[in-house]
């Protein structure tokens, strides 16, 4: 009895091992990619012993949750369909022998031996199977949202539909915004009265400056009617068009989306012009092109764009005008509209000659990202972090969880600042094109990129770690060709002007000349954003 | 927290320790400071004291936690902070380029 435990624990034990080499030399789970010479080394058999080894080093990456969630991120390329390619022939007939005298001991136990007397599938054991399993792939947050749905879905076993809970939810929406295109008329007038209330705010935060600019603005009566009807004409119009497209699923659960967000929020979405993904949602387009040009004048606070010559638009230059002007007598206004960045600090952007600072670019990164949604920004410190071997750096870039780098791979773009003697320089991560570029705005400056290919491959063994070995695949470029700074203060603004063209994938074609309008621009953007965000008295 | 035992004392203390949170501020020189605020202030009262006593100015330093810069206006509720928690408090950086470092 004791002797036939003891075997069986040894299968047992012998099996997983198995499965666990299998999984070690396929797939790209706990694994580190090294450069051939240090992997022999590092290579000890039995091999699942190293893929263990490699697990406990993350505590967080060998829980069966973390695992499991690997497991189903796992994409075709990350397994290795090969894995003896290469191996030459030598190794093949090796392992043939070795596997075929195993197998000649077995084979007759296999072939021969006596049949499981075991039923295969029970009620019992399907019950607990599908308790136990997983029936959709997907992040976490996904897989948490179905779960409710997962003993109904099991029962059905082919036709993977849409789950019903999701159809349903579908049609409320719907309905509820329908139900708010005819109360519209209502909406609107808060719209309009919550409008007239921001903009006294805004009048009261910049003084006369921009009294000549609302008496033709949208505050007049006038034009506040026309834009009532205008509106009304447009929530017919979307009603119409969300009802029409219910047959189709997936867009009319954007346009859902779009009628249930916020107003403001939609101006930016569609001024951004920064969502390939979106479907163009033709009644917002039709709001900004009312024919009222002081509306479309008023509205632009809060869009954001790129100009394709550099020059500061009308609004902006009043922005600047009036944070120039009363900038003395108004100073503890403006700190309280700016949360944690001071007006200070936002003034010396603006003076020539100043150095860039960290806390500056972290503000107009968190601009960035409202602009795109696909981009993955992290703090512009990380570099300097990681050069001073601080935690910061690895809990800024991935996550205490690691659960950032979830985000990373889901994004298009990643945009990293790298630090290094008192010179900022961009590094920007393609994911789609799988590529890293760095761009340095100083010419023939290879110290910064010996420290970014440094970062770099910090960056990728890292994300290998954490199951993610994309990175340590993409090539790496050092951009040429670009603007370069003609003097030694303003790498910082060229490194934010490089990252908001990357995020956009827009073409660079600026020079130093235009590098004033960047200055100025990061300010105007900085406040408006911290204006917009302590204004928010909507409802 | 050293009251004399009592049964009113004692009622009184679980409803004290929810209410009160110790954090420790953790500089870049690895110095480590320990504050003991209420869930519900704003860590701008933190920040301050903290740049008080190490007499730095508010507008040089980032408060990190969970890799994530802390704002003055929020608070350790929000943060869903918990007893023991570290905050980093970081420099910022300048910098221009080589020619004038």
């Amino acid at each position: 009895m004791f002797v036939v435990l003891i075997q069986s624990y040894i299968t047992f034990k012998f099996f997983c091992g198995m499965f666990q080499l299998w999984a070690y030399t396929r797939m790209s789970i706990g694994r580190c990619p090294k450069p051939a010479d240090s992997w022999k080394k590092d290579i000890q058999f039995p091999l699942f012993k190293t893929w263990q080894k490699r697990l406990e080093e993350h505590p967080a990456l060998a829980t069966v949750k973390e695992v499991r969630k690997q497991l189903n991120n796992l994409k075709a390329d990350g397994f290795n369909w090969q894995p003896y390619h290469g191996y030459g022939k030598k190794f093949v007939e090796k392992v043939d022998e070795e596997v075929e005298g195993f197998w000649a001991t077995r084979a007759q136990l296999v072939l021969h031996g006596e049949k499981c007397k075991l039923k295969a599938h029970s009620e019992e054991y399907l019950t607990r199977y599908r308790e136990n399993t997983l029936m959709f792939i997907g992040r976490s947050a996904q897989m948490e949202h179905t779960n409710e749905s997962q003993a109904e879905e099991t029962a059905k076993p082919v036709e993977p539909t849409i789950p019903i809970k999701h159809a349903e939810d579908l049609v409320a929406r719907l309905e509820r915004s329908c139900d708010r295109a005819e109360r519209c008329k209502l909406s609107i007038e808060k719209l309009t009265t919550s409008l007239r209330k921001k903009l006294t705010k805004f009048k009261g935060a910049f003084g006369t400056t921009f009294e000549d600019f609302s008496m033709d603005g949208c505050s007049s009566s006038h034009s506040d009617e026309e834009d009532v009807k205008k509106f009304t004409i447009t929530f017919k119009h979307r009603k119409r068009a969300a009802v029409k497209s219910s047959g189709i699923k997936k867009s009319a659960k954007r346009s859902c989306e779009l009628v249930d967000a916020d107003p403001l929020q939609q101006f930016i979405a569609e001024g951004s012009g920064s969502r390939p993904h979106s479907p163009a949602a033709p009644p917002i387009e039709v709001v900004l092109g009312t024919p009222s040009v002081s509306r479309t004048s008023f509205t632009s606070p809060f869009i954001f764009s790129i100009h394709s010559n550099y020059v500061l638009c009308d609004l902006d230059k009043y922005f600047l005008k009036g944070f120039k002007e009363y900038y003395e007598e108004r100073k503890d206004e403006f700190d309280s509209i700016c949360s944690m960045i001071t007006s200070l600090d936002l003034k010396k952007v603006l003076q020539e000659g100043t150095w860039m600072d960290t806390n500056v670019m972290y503000y107009y990164f968190k601009i960035l990202r409202d602009e795109c949604d696909t981009c993955f920004i992290v703090d512009p410190s990380v570099s300097s972090w990681w050069s001073d071997g601080s935690d910061s750096a690895v809990e800024a870039v991935f996550g205490k969880h690691e659960h950032r780098v979830w985000d990373a791979r889901e994004a298009r773009t990643l945009i990293f600042i790298v630090y290094h003697r008192s010179h900022f320089s961009l590094l920007v991560g393609l994911v789609d094109e799988k590529r890293w570029e760095f761009y340095n705005s100083l010419a023939g400056d290879r110290r910064s990129v010996k420290h970014a290919s440094k970062f770099v491959a910090w960056l990728n063994e890292r994300y290998s770690h954490f199951g993610w070995s994309d990175p340590y695949l993409w090539g790496w470029l050092v951009k040429t060709g670009i603007p370069c700074q003609e003097n030694g203060n303003d790498c910082g603004v060229f490194a934010l002007a490089f990252a908001k063209h990357c995020v956009h994938r827009r073409s660079i074609n600026f020079t130093q000349e235009d590098i004033s309008y960047f200055h100025s621009k990061i300010v105007i953007e900085i406040f408006k954003r911290s204006w917009r965000l302590n204004a928010n008295d909507w409802d | 927290m050293s009251g004399v035992p009592g049964t009113q004392e004692e009622e009184k203390k679980p409803m004290d320790q929810s209410a009160h949170i110790n954090l420790k501020v953790k500089g870049q020189d690895g110095n480590e400071v320990f504050f003991r605020i209420k869930r519900s202030t704003q860590l701008r009262k933190l920040m301050n004291a903290y740049c008080d006593r190490q007499s730095v100015d508010l507008n040089a330093i980032a408060f990190l936690f969970d890799g994530r810069r802390l704002r003055g206006d929020q608070t350790p509720d929000e943060l869903e902070m918990e007893e023991a928690d570290e905050i980093d408090a970081m420099l910022h950086q300048t910098g221009g380029g080589h020619g004038v470092a």
